[in-house]
């Protein structure tokens, strides 16, 4: 009770400055703690094969592990080289980083850009031309840069898919999708924020015209229940039984044949039409590795890798030459793939996406 | 002295890891482009009548959501601070469960529960479309935020002193008129400050809108990720992200002015709360009406979800999600594969990265808060609550962009995290500690006791509860994050809703819900362990001489 | 006026059971030890707290079952429990404003009680820019303002100074005179109860153990405890008896030639073991053959110093 009293002055600030300067240690040791907790476990492997002299590629964050294992597998027995497989996110975020290192990148090759941004990867001239050895093994209608700056790797149909056990008899034309009966039926995404949902306003545009499209889909609206943003919610919505009709791909039936057992979901086509969603790959201008980037481009082509692709990636090879698995022949499939250039396509699809939310608000 | 250079080591991280990533993916985006060019394009889209729109909705769903969950809020906030009953840290805990939902699973929540084929839909037998459409966005949001409002009020009740009530009940003073008079006005900082928090996070929504929204609505925050991702038109998106930062800072900084000016001494402290069963006859059946319907509200889409992730496609009570996830082989699809990490690499991953984020979230607010304490910094305040209104989608391609090549992708997702976290534990913590108020800090001091025996033996043990509230939020924000760890750990580190995201782009929605069950069991652990400590805080009892 | 009859209640750590009267016009005091139930008692009768058993009338009327809005009394807490969120004025007026007096006539009436409480023109002042004194006259106009039948006063001084205090307390009793009102008023300070009271209750453990005029109390009081309570005091054995004396009972003379014939039969020898000074006298505290002894005396004598102690009267405490 009677100690002499502390000095008001300095005292106190002196006791502050030694907890801030042992709160700033523990700060330091926390991040400290999250770098060693996060990279050390079972990431210290592909950490530590980080070589910048062998080569870097970016893709996005769903690229199938069992097809980077192929490629790094191919690399290091090839080659001798463990390549270094960055994800980046989705597909805009994979383009946003390749278009923000334009300068100086830090990748060699880039897998996974598709129809929405292979347009605009030229233009900004991201790619140098690389044509591979396999080139002409390549399914014609998919070779969308004939200077193969960007050479396709997989594909598949973008259309509708429905719950056969909740709607047994399906529309098979593009007028009966507009039967009352199917009112509230239908989950589509957002032309403006997904590719399944940008291909799907391009089959109608190419289907109905650019004079009709916008009528078609006036018409078309009161059987809609939502137009989500991504596909994985409008995909989620689907599955969960909120609507029979979906707008996904054509490979996702087989997905559920091969892996739940049930042909309950199936795809949906109408007057066999499908729209061509197209993954692409290429080599970047700049890169450092340019030898190892090709034969990166090389390897995706080879028969090995195209063979791999229908069960990891639940698409569609793009050689001719490569048998599909058992599931993927249990479904019907669109026989007429339409698929607008894609010069016309960045022309226009900005005025076809404004006119359409004009129509839709 | 070292006050300042607290504030100056915050400003330092706040422009490293915030305004440089940011200020490098604009600048770079206008690189070559003639200024005039650049005036011109975000002239015309602050002046598109779109912008009118986007702005116009955003608002209008926010203050809406903000309005209904609070009143929503209120008789259980009333309940949590007035009455003890069984069950009730369970329930609190149970409450901030749909808070750390990664927004995907908010949906398949909502979906579940609400839904055309949703559980309510089916016990009533209709086929009603509650919401694809405005009242799901609103729905959803309430949904969301409540925990958060019952939280704020509820502490804030808790401190208002009896003795007002008594005073005003000795004057003649009846319920309603103690409540409109008093209570309602004491309360009013903490109702500002949640309607405010819950305003701009509904402001600034994006998941939910994602799926709800259709193209009808759409919030700034979905224009950003629209303009950066999809049309890759990074001017527009820098002037929606301008527009949003100036808004939501605008606001927020115009609620800190009136719930400074509205905030007064309530020297009530903690004290000890009689049972429910001491309540009114009407007031208990009210009470325990509303608070069974609000469970059902909250608790209803998560246990839904739980039956679905416990049943097969057939309907039938079925184990299999959970065997293909937790058995090594026992899966036809290749989860590690799916996930690139074991299970329990994400468990393990998940709670670590949370821990490291939440505690320098917690450190760094407690200790502004601490040095904050009676001070009024509005410009330095607005500056540190400004990550709230900043799109993390554009954080995260800047962190990415501006560090990805130096600093290792764990590390990142911390720093970047830390920007999620802490505008919120922050108010937590400094209305928390404001409280307290000066006295029993400076009579420690005056006795001799160091500052780290102040904050031992005073700040700690007062603010017990008011600094686990914080932790359990830092721990939790970070825990619920997907699109920084997604952005900034370049596809190497896989926490939950990462691993939750990457089997829904596997088409594995069972697996996903399965782990999504897993997920909130663990969340729930945690929220429990705190909430358990917090509520065994010493509750002193009031001297009855 | 007031009666409290038989009134029960059980708490952890006593049971309190109580029968009090006040008259009308009264200013009575509860005294007593913390933790004696003190406060409790005020707020039972205020009806913040509900009672086991019993019945508390006021001015005939049963209140027991009514809330505490419809007992028509003033509370003054022990820390003002000034409403943080209005003015002096709107803390002043709030009661009338659930009665809806009308603005102009409320206005009135609150100048008048600020003037009366010594504070004119404090109205539009916020309280927390109030000194400590000021808040509690506040607290005591806005009690009043309603007209209460009875003021319940908790300990309103006990964070005020000293000479603040002292001139609260004055205001106190004035105010009491002046306006007529029964009062009732908690303090754990002797001087306080004694000073301002025209009777005063000592609690103990719950139970009233005096009720008493203060000079009643402090010259016979019930027993040992409350003696204690209310003075100064020593015991001393007297005829198989126990004898209170006061300090101011008891003489002390320098042993020296003659001694002898004092030293009758209320006297006995005593050592001065400690002193303190009073201002107006000495305190010692003496060691005899009958024990501990305090006496007042205006002469100085050292620690040590062999003495006389001889008492004039005292009293005694009744048989046990």
């Amino acid at each position: 009770m009677f100690q002499p009293l502390p000095s008001a002055g300095p005292e106190p600030f002196r006791r502050l400055r030694s907890l801030l300067r042992t709160m700033s240690a523990l700060l330091a040791a926390f991040v400290l703690l999250a770098a060693l907790v996060a990279c050390g476990r079972d990431e210290a492997a592909g950490e530590a094969a980080d070589d910048p002299g062998a080569l870097t590629i970016y893709t996005y964050d769903a690229f199938p592990q069992s097809l980077e294992v192929l490629i790094t597998t191919h690399f290091e027995e090839a080659y001798g080289v463990t390549p270094t497989l960055e994800r980046h996110q989705d597909t805009g975020g994979l383009y946003n980083q390749l278009w923000l290192e334009r300068a100086a990148p830090r990748a060699d090759a880039a897998i996974g850009l598709d129809n929405t941004y292979i347009g605009r990867a030229l233009e900004a001239g991201l790619f140098q031309a690389y044509r591979p050895g396999e080139a002409d093994a390549i399914r014609d209608h998919l070779v969308i840069d004939p200077e193969f700056r960007l050479t396709p790797f997989d594909w598949g149909h973008v259309l509708l898919n429905y719950d056969s056990e909740r709607l047994p008899d399906p529309p098979t034309t593009w007028e009966e999708l507009l039967d009352p009966r199917l009112s509230e039926s239908i989950i589509l995404m957002n032309p403006a924020t997904s590719s399944p949902g940008r291909n799907f306003l391009l089959l109608t545009v190419a289907v109905h015209g650019e004079d009709g499209y916008l009528d078609y889909w006036r018409r078309l609206s009161p059987n809609i229940l939502t137009i989500t943003s991504g596909w994985s919610e409008g995909y989620g919505l689907y599955t969960q039984g909120e609507a029979p009709i979906v707008l996904s791909y054509e490979s996702s039936p087989p997905y559920h044949i091969a892996f739940e057992d049930t042909d309950r979901y199936r795809n949906l086509i109408l007057e066999d039409h499908g729209y061509a969603q197209i993954e692409v790959a290429g080599v970047l201008s700049g890169a450092a590795n340019v030898e190892n980037a090709r034969r990166l481009i090389d390897f995706l082509l080879s028969v090995d890798f195209q063979r791999e692709i229908p069960l990891n990636q639940f698409m569609y090879p793009v050689r001719a030459d490569v048998e599909l698995p058992e599931a993927f022949n249990l479904v019907e499939t669109a026989g007429t793939s339409i698929f607008l250039p894609v010069d016309e396509v960045d022309e226009n699809f900005d005025r076809w996406l404004s006119d359409w939310r004009e129509v839709m608000q | 002295m070292s006050r300042s250079l607290l504030y100056a080591g915050v400003v330092a991280y706040f422009a490293l890891f915030f305004l440089v990533p940011i200020g490098g993916v604009y600048v770079e985006a206008m690189r070559g482009v003639p200024a005039a060019a650049v005036l011109d394009r975000a002239r015309g889209v602050l002046t598109a009548p779109r912008t009118m729109r986007v702005v116009g909705f955003t608002t209008g769903q926010a203050a809406l959501s903000a309005a209904i969950a609070v009143a929503a809020a209120m008789p259980l906030a009333y309940m949590v601070s007035h009455y003890s009953f069984p069950g009730k840290r369970l329930a609190y805990s149970l409450s901030l469960v749909p808070f750390v939902l990664p927004s995907i699973i908010v949906v398949v929540c909502m979906i579940s529960f609400y839904g055309k084929s949703g559980l309510l839909n089916s016990i009533l037998g209709t086929d009603f479309n509650l919401v694809y459409n405005f009242r799901g966005i609103v729905l959803a949001h309430v949904f969301y935020n409540f925990s958060l409002a019952i939280r704020i009020i509820s502490t804030a009740w808790r401190s208002i002193d009896r003795r007002f009530a008594e005073a005003a009940e000795s004057l003649g003073e009846r319920p309603l008129g103690l409540f409109l008079r008093v209570t309602l006005p004491l309360l009013a900082p903490a109702i500002v400050s949640a309607f405010v928090l819950i305003f701009i996070y509904c402001f600034l929504s994006f998941g939910i809108i994602l799926v709800f929204g259709g193209v009808r609505f759409s919030t700034l925050e979905v224009a950003i990720y629209q303009e950066t991702y999809v049309n890759l038109d990074l001017i527009a998106a820098a002037v929606y992200s301008t527009l949003q930062l100036v808004l939501s800072v605008g606001f927020l900084a115009l609620a800190s002015r009136a719930i400074v000016a509205a905030r007064v001494s309530r020297s009530g402290g903690e004290r000890g709360l009689p049972p429910l069963a001491t309540a009114s006859t009407a007031g208990r059946i009210f009470m325990t009406a509303y608070a069974v319907v609000a469970i059902a509200f909250v608790l209803g889409p998560v246990l839904t979800m739980f039956a679905r992730a416990l049943t097969n496609a057939n309907g039938a009570f079925s184990l299999e999600g959970f065997r293909q996830l937790l058995i090594p082989g026992a899966a036809d699809r290749n989860v590690e594969g799916i996930l690139r990490s074991s299970i329990p690499g994400v468990i393990w991953r998940s709670v670590a990265i949370a821990v490291s984020s939440g505690t320098l979230i917690f450190l760094l607010a407690a200790a502004l808060a601490l040095s904050l304490r009676g001070r009024s910094r509005p410009g330095f305040e607005s500056f540190l609550q400004m990550p709230i209104a900043m799109s993390f989608v554009t954080v995260s391609l800047g962190l990415r962009f501006v560090w990805g090549a130096t600093v290792p992708p764990a590390v990142l997702v911390v720093l970047g995290q830390f920007f999620i976290g802490f505008p919120l534990v922050f108010r937590i913590l400094r209305t928390g500690v404001d409280e307290l108020g000066d006295g029993l800090v400076r009579s420690a001091e005056i006795l001799g006791a160091s500052r780290w025996a102040v904050l031992r033996d005073v700040e700690v043990p007062l603010l017990r509860r008011t600094l686990l509230n914080g932790y359990a939020y830092a721990l939790a924000l970070p825990f619920a994050d997907l699109t920084v760890v997604l952005a900034a750990g370049r596809g190497r580190i896989a926490t939950f809703p990462v691993a939750i995201y990457r089997l829904i782009g596997f088409r594995s929605f069972d697996l996903a819900l399965a782990l999504a069950v897993i997920y909130v069991l663990i969340c729930l652990g945690l929220f429990l362990v705190i909430d358990a400590t917090s509520m065994h805080a010493q509750e002193p009892r009031r001297d009855s001489a | 006026m007031i009666r409290l009859e038989r009134l029960r209640k059980a708490y952890p750590e006593f049971d309190m059971e109580l029968d009090l009267a006040v008259e009308a016009g009264e200013l009575v005091s509860v005294l007593g030890p913390s933790g004696s139930g003190k406060t409790t008692t005020l707020r039972l009768i205020a009806g913040f707290e509900s009672i086991d058993a019993g019945r508390i009338v006021i001015n005939g009327e049963d209140v027991t079952r009514l809330p505490p809005a419809g007992r028509h009394i003033g509370y003054v807490f022990q820390d003002y429990t000034l409403f943080p969120h209005m003015s002096v004025a709107q803390n002043v007026g709030y009661g009338l404003r659930i009665r809806r007096v009308e603005p102009a006539r409320m206005r009135r009436r609150v100048d008048e009680l600020l003037e009366l409480m010594d504070l004119p023109g404090y109205g539009r002042r916020r309280v927390d820019t109030l000194s400590g004194g000021e808040r509690q006259r506040v607290a005591i106009a806005r009690a009043l303002a309603v007209d209460p039948v009875l003021l319940l006063l908790d300990e309103p001084f006990s964070s005020i100074d000293e000479v603040l205090r002292r001139d609260l307390r004055r205001e106190i009793v004035r105010l009491q005179r002046e306006l007529g009102i029964t009062v009732l008023f908690v303090t754990h300070s002797r001087q306080e109860a004694l000073s301002i009271s025209d009777r005063v209750a000592v609690l103990r453990q719950g139970r009233l153990v005096q009720y008493a005029s203060p000079v009643e109390l402090y010259r016979r009081p019930a027993d040992e405890f409350v003696a204690g309570f209310v003075g100064e005091m020593s015991v001393v054995p007297h005829e198989g008896r126990t004898l209170i004396l006061r300090p101011e009972q008891v003489s002390l003379s320098p042993v020296g030639p003659g001694a002898g014939e004092v030293l009758a039969e209320s006297s006995v020898e005593a050592t001065v073991q400690s002193r303190q000074f009073l201002g107006f006298a000495w305190l010692y505290e003496l060691d005899s053959a009958l024990g501990s002894l305090l006496a007042y005396d205006s002469r100085r004598y050292e620690p040590g110093a062999e003495l006389i102690a001889v008492w004039s009267a005292g009293s005694e405490l009744p048989n046990e």
